[in-house]
């Protein structure tokens, strides 16, 4: 691109290139927050489906032997307080001030992780999954019903097929989310599709150690369900019904060019299946 | 002339309708009570031809049951109206940026799919796959040939008779607008695809849409 | 070191510079609306999860956001390098002015102090997480949809050695005029909390 060109007078951008800055420009003008409140928000999602999954076995459990409401005011009461005031012995406001402020006992989020990598009960762990990438599914068809009507001019309603579908996802939905493109995309042409991140944004934070990766590894799998759950989100948008499409994650090795070594040590590669059905 | 409109979903279940009734003086002419009956199934009538366009536009959706919707064929027409300063995030002003930039909302609109004794149906299909129906009712001699002697054969003649007008350009802005706003009620998280919409803010909204674009008083 | 009246417009002016500098020029963006379907998302599925217990739901927004909170403190601290503050007073205009700014980029409004002022309102105008949202009508008395902000309060406070409750009193989402959130200031904590110490 010479730098000298005057495009205005001279060489008028081509329609495509038109389109394209307009949309930057549209995307440039829309009201914005911060990555990292938001990149924290969809991070925390995970231990707090932990936490989430312990309170309604111990709800359950309680509500069986009937013993629920003292049982989980007992479980409020932060240790070593220093007022235990009865809750029933305030007024409304001070009550709910008092429920989450003072009596609330929060688990830290690196506690609530280790104890889903550690967790034995399969049950347990599965429903934690799909609860993650239910809202990872609700995004994907909320973010794609607003990404196609503001018109973005990479979907061409004309022929829109599979793999179309499987660009827009690996440029437009990821950029919006991690303000990079997945790095890579596979396909058989035959509805398998392969979107390889080398540098998964949410997980860049973590680091493995050299004594027990695979343990850690473990701990970094959840954090995948949400983008995996994101993805069938978008397709169900588009018109793929999720009982047609399979997700599944993996981590993969960085390739071994001189790109720097900062951040997490493995990439992750989202398997997509679509299975097309004849009509 | 009233307007019946209406909301259908994938499943061909009402989401929300509305009738807008033209105003003459100070009369408000809806439809008269016999035709008012009819509107529901006038409308679902018009459903078998718009899912038949729906389906010649589009034989290789992944799932025409979910509402997939592409390949309309023909070229959109680029609007250049775009408004960049505007950071107004709230209610509805924040969406109209887009409908403004929007190319692909051309392909949406399908224009008068069907008519019923001179009545007409115009349509409009979102991305999803939501049907816009809207009936266009007649003016003043309703008690005439569309409201009166209804048999089932002399539908052609009818028709031609006393055919509504349609203008295009002023539905076609209505029923994008009121895309916005379904658009709008979508993003809330706590509103699940073909649920009714029953909020008195939608309706009022839709209202005001259609006092502003759709001229009812003839 | 001490400050006299007649400096605190001048401080308060160059806090607002502050984080609209930082929020200009060092802070990565993204689209509001993401971040509001992400917050959606994840509520309508905590309503699913409790079977719509509200205080239950409320509390996990809470919990949530003080997790948040004791870390996004650490990045604020850096991003911003400000001194810890002396009173509440100068605490209410870094958060409404710099954190606020900084994260959301909105500027709550401070009112309401307290006769001691130990405790003030925070009025949010354009609340990015609730943009779109229109609350069930069975809801709509007994949730706190941003609850999420309370816990955020409350966590980075707490890392600064200020023990506060922060609670919702007023949100538009459920009919008032207004949304309006309370910090208290319980007390100053003289040691420092390790995190995640049982």
């Amino acid at each position: 691109m010479d730098p000298g060109r005057n495009y205005q007078a001279n060489h008028p951008l081509t329609e495509q290139e038109k389109k394209q800055q307009q949309f930057r420009l549209f995307q440039e003008s829309l009201p914005k927050v911060s990555q990292l409140a938001f990149q924290m928000l969809l991070n925390e999602i995970v231990p707090q489906a932990m936490a989430v999954e312990n309170e309604l076995n111990d709800l359950n459990s309680l509500e069986q032997t009937g013993d629920r409401t003292s049982a989980v005011e007992g479980e409020r009461k932060g240790e070593g307080e220093a007022e235990n005031i009865p809750i029933n012995d305030l007024s409304l406001q001070e009550k709910e001030v008092s429920s989450y402020n003072t009596n609330l006992k929060i688990q830290p989020s690196h506690k609530l992780i280790m104890e889903l990598a550690e967790l034995e009960d399969e049950e347990k762990y599965n429903n934690i999954l799909k609860r993650l990438r239910n809202i990872g599914f609700e995004m994907g068809k909320k973010m794609c019903e607003m990404l196609v009507f503001s018109n973005n001019p990479n979907l061409h309603f004309k022929e829109m097929d599979l793999l179309l579908i499987m660009k827009f996802i690996c440029r437009d939905v990821w950029k919006q989310l991690y303000e990079k493109p997945i790095d890579n995309l596979k396909t058989n042409h035959r509805g398998t599709f392969y979107l390889i991140d080398y540098n998964y944004k949410p997980i860049q934070a973590f680091s493995l150690s050299e004594e027990a990766p695979a343990k850690e590894l473990k701990m970094v799998e959840p954090f995948l369900e949400i983008p995996l759950g994101l993805i069938k989100g978008v397709l169900a948008s588009l018109g793929y019904s999720p009982e047609e499409v399979i997700c599944i994650s993996s981590f993969v090795d960085k390739p071994a060019d001189d790109r720097p070594k900062y951040g997490f040590p493995k990439g992750v590669s989202f398997h997509v299946q679509v299975n097309m059905k004849p009509k | 002339m009233p307007q019946y409109f209406a909301i259908i979903g994938t499943r061909d279940n009402p989401i929300y309708e509305a009738e807008f009734p033209s105003i003459s003086g100070k009369n408000s002419i809806g439809f008269p009570r016999d035709l008012k009956e009819l509107n529901p199934f006038i409308l679902h009538a018009a459903l078998d031809i718009i899912e038949d366009l729906q389906w010649q536009m589009n034989p290789n959706s992944g799932g025409v049951t979910t509402g997939g919707y592409f390949g309309t064929g023909g070229n959109s027409n680029s609007n250049s109206n775009l408004s960049v300063n505007n950071s107004n995030s709230s209610g509805v002003g924040f969406l109209r940026n887009r409908s403004n930039n929007n190319n692909n909302m051309e392909n949406c609109y399908l224009g008068k799919v069907d008519h019923f004794y001179g009545l007409s149906i115009t349509a409009y299909l979102t991305y999803g796959g939501m049907k816009f129906v809207m009936i266009h009712g007649t003016t003043g001699d309703l008690g005439g040939s569309a409201g009166g002697n209804i048999s089932g054969d002399d539908v052609g003649g009818n028709a031609s008779k006393s055919a509504v007008q349609i203008d295009d350009n002023a539905l076609k802005l209505f029923y994008q607008e009121v895309h916005e706003l379904y658009i709008k009620t979508l993003m809330n998280p706590f509103y699940r695809l073909n649920d009714p919409i029953t909020t008195p803010a939608f309706d009022k909204r839709v209202r005001a849409l259609a006092r502003k674009h759709i001229v009812t008083s003839k | 070191m001490s400050r006299s009246r007649s400096s605190t417009t001048t401080q308060s002016r160059s806090l607002k510079v502050t984080g609209e500098e930082i929020w200009k020029n060092k802070t990565e963006k993204i689209n509001t609306e993401l971040f509001a379907l992400t917050y959606g998302a994840l509520v309508a599925q905590l309503f699913e999860d409790y079977d719509n217990d509200y205080s239950l739901i409320n509390e996990r927004l809470f919990s949530m956001g003080y997790n948040i909170g004791v870390r996004l403190i650490e990045d604020f601290l850096a991003r911003t390098a400000l001194p810890r503050c002396e009173d509440m007073v100068r605490t209410s205009e870094v958060i409404s002015k710099c954190a606020f700014k900084i994260f959301l980029n909105i500027t709550p409004h401070v009112t309401n102090w307290s006769n001691n002022k130990d405790s003030f309102s925070l009025i949010i105008e354009d609340n990015p997480l609730s943009e779109f949202v229109e609350l069930p009508m069975n809801a709509k008395k007994q949730i706190w949809y941003s609850n999420v902000l309370c816990g955020v309060l409350k966590g980075a406070l707490e890392m600064v050695q200020l023990d506060c409750d922060v609670w919702f009193v007023a949100d538009i989402l459920k009919g008032d005029p207004q949304t309006e959130l309370k910090i208290k200031l319980n007390k100053i904590l003289k040691d420092e909390i390790p995190i995640g110490d049982d």
